[in-house]
């Protein structure tokens, strides 16, 4: 079965395409520009490139015919700035789109420097979601990677309307059950170990780096946090940390199987003061049932001298739960048809990948 | 034409969008800048950022010399002043 795929690097997207077993690359679009992420196309046809442009700011392109043209439209834009603004270092300034994600007539974008955008007219206009963005908490947000905080993770609720999480580097987990009116901090569970002992707890500081949700069993969210694996079964009402990861629980990607929610996928990397492969070996962590145990999964990836790093949005999962791809902030990409027993080298030698995509 | 300010767009933002090569009887850097966006209204998001500012990434020139006011940009412009926008090098 045909298959086709995105894939959002640091020079240019790349649409590549699944045929007779192999996937290739088959157009490369923006070559040179920078491609922060990707959103493939919705059913109304329509899919955009969130560009960032190293001197000329954040740019989104759009398509409605599956990137065989584009047109740019307006970036979300913050307000104006009051004067005396209180979050200090935070300018009221779009620095990247970091996520984009669509549900029903809606289409999220998230960004640095910690602003939530909405589009309910298919990203031809976007207003910034004031609530989550005035709140007081803010203050305490800090960036994670990057010097601003930022929203790398948006899950709507697939049969909620109006209820979307987004994770945040660093800023926890918060929640809207209103379609964005209020919004509740929902990181229980969780501890920072880069925080003072007394502020570990604080969800409001923590650091999620991967939030995905069970599309089947939406209650489900799985999170690779700054230091260890967390998961929920009762929709971000509590999280409870995964203890048992095989060779190292640092990472910052994830993947939950769409119907089987007790699977997900992670990739390990040494420590945060460290972020390579263990013993210069990519592998990816599968489990299987919700997190009691791992299988490590290396057959087809590269076993030595590989310093390759799966950033945030670098592994995926499609709609069946058997097909992988996985791309690496140094430019590698590998593909899986079977869950991630065993994997096969697609492009090595790719730009740095920002965000691999289905659809 | 004599005693109006010149403004001249760095080629690299061709490939992005249409960059006028205008004279202005203008005071300013923002006036001059103001001059070129009414011809390209698009032009405006690749030179300043959504507060107004100048892009980290962009300078701006008059007469050779450097603009420093990067957020109000009210340096004074000369009857007959050259601008030249460019990108600022970076990257790799």
């Amino acid at each position: 079965m045909e298959q086709r795929a995105w894939i959002a690097t640091r020079k240019g997207l790349f649409e590549m395409r699944r045929n007779h077993g192999r996937w290739a690359v088959e157009r490369v679009h923006f070559l040179g520009e920078p491609v922060s992420m990707v959103l493939p196309p919705l059913a109304s046809g329509r899919m955009l490139a969130a560009l960032n442009l190293g001197h000329f700011g954040v740019k989104v392109q759009a398509s409605d015919d599956a990137g065989a043209g584009w047109h740019e439209l307006p970036a979300p834009a913050y307000p104006p700035q009051p004067e005396g603004e209180p979050v200090a270092g935070v300018a009221w300034k779009l620095q990247q789109i970091w996520s984009l994600e669509a549900a029903r007539d809606t289409i999220w974008a998230g960004t640095l420097p910690g602003g939530l955008f909405r589009s309910a007219d298919g990203a031809e206009s976007w207003q910034l979601v004031e609530p989550l963005w005035m709140q007081p908490g803010r203050a305490e947000w800090f960036g994670g990677g990057y010097d601003v905080p930022g929203i790398h993770s948006i899950c709507p609720h697939p049969t909620r309307a109006s209820e979307v999480l987004v994770g945040i580097s660093c800023g926890g987990a918060w929640v809207t059950r209103d379609n964005g009116a209020n919004w509740q901090l929902q990181a229980d569970g969780m501890h920072a170990a880069y925080m003072p002992p007394d502020q570990a707890e604080n969800p409001n500081t923590q650091d999620p780096h991967r939030i995905v949700r069970c599309a089947a069993q939406p209650d489900v969210l799985w999170c690779q946090h700054h230091n260890g694996i967390w998961r929920s079964a009762d929709n971000a009402v509590s999280w409870q940390e995964v203890t048992n990861v095989p060779l190292a629980n640092f990472g910052f990607a994830v993947a939950v199987h769409p119907v089987q929610a007790d699977t997900a996928w992670f990739v390990p990397g040494v420590a945060d003061q460290q972020r390579v492969p263990v013993d210069g070996a990519l592998v990816v962590n599968r489990t299987r049932d919700g997190g009691r145990s791992f299988e490590t999964l290396r057959t087809g990836l590269p076993h030595e001298n590989c310093y390759d790093l799966i950033y945030r949005h670098g592994l995926a999962v499609d709609e069946t739960g058997h097909r992988l791809l996985m791309g690496s902030t140094t430019g590698g990409l590998w593909a899986s048809d079977d869950g991630g027993d065993r994997w096969a080298t697609v492009a090595p030698h790719l730009p740095p990948i920002y965000a691999v995509r289905f659809g | 034409m004599a005693c109006m300010a010149r403004i001249v767009f760095t080629q690299q933002l061709r490939r992005f969008t249409e960059t006028p090569e205008l004279s202005a009887p203008v005071a300013t850097l923002r006036a001059a800048l103001d001059a070129a966006f009414a011809l390209n209204p698009r032009l405006r998001g690749y030179v300043l950022d959504e507060q107004g500012h100048m892009r980290g990434n962009v300078v701006a020139f008059i007469d050779g010399r450097r603009c420093m006011d990067r957020v109000r940009l009210a340096d004074a412009l000369a009857p007959d002043s050259e601008v030249y926008v460019l990108q600022a090098l970076s990257g790799g």
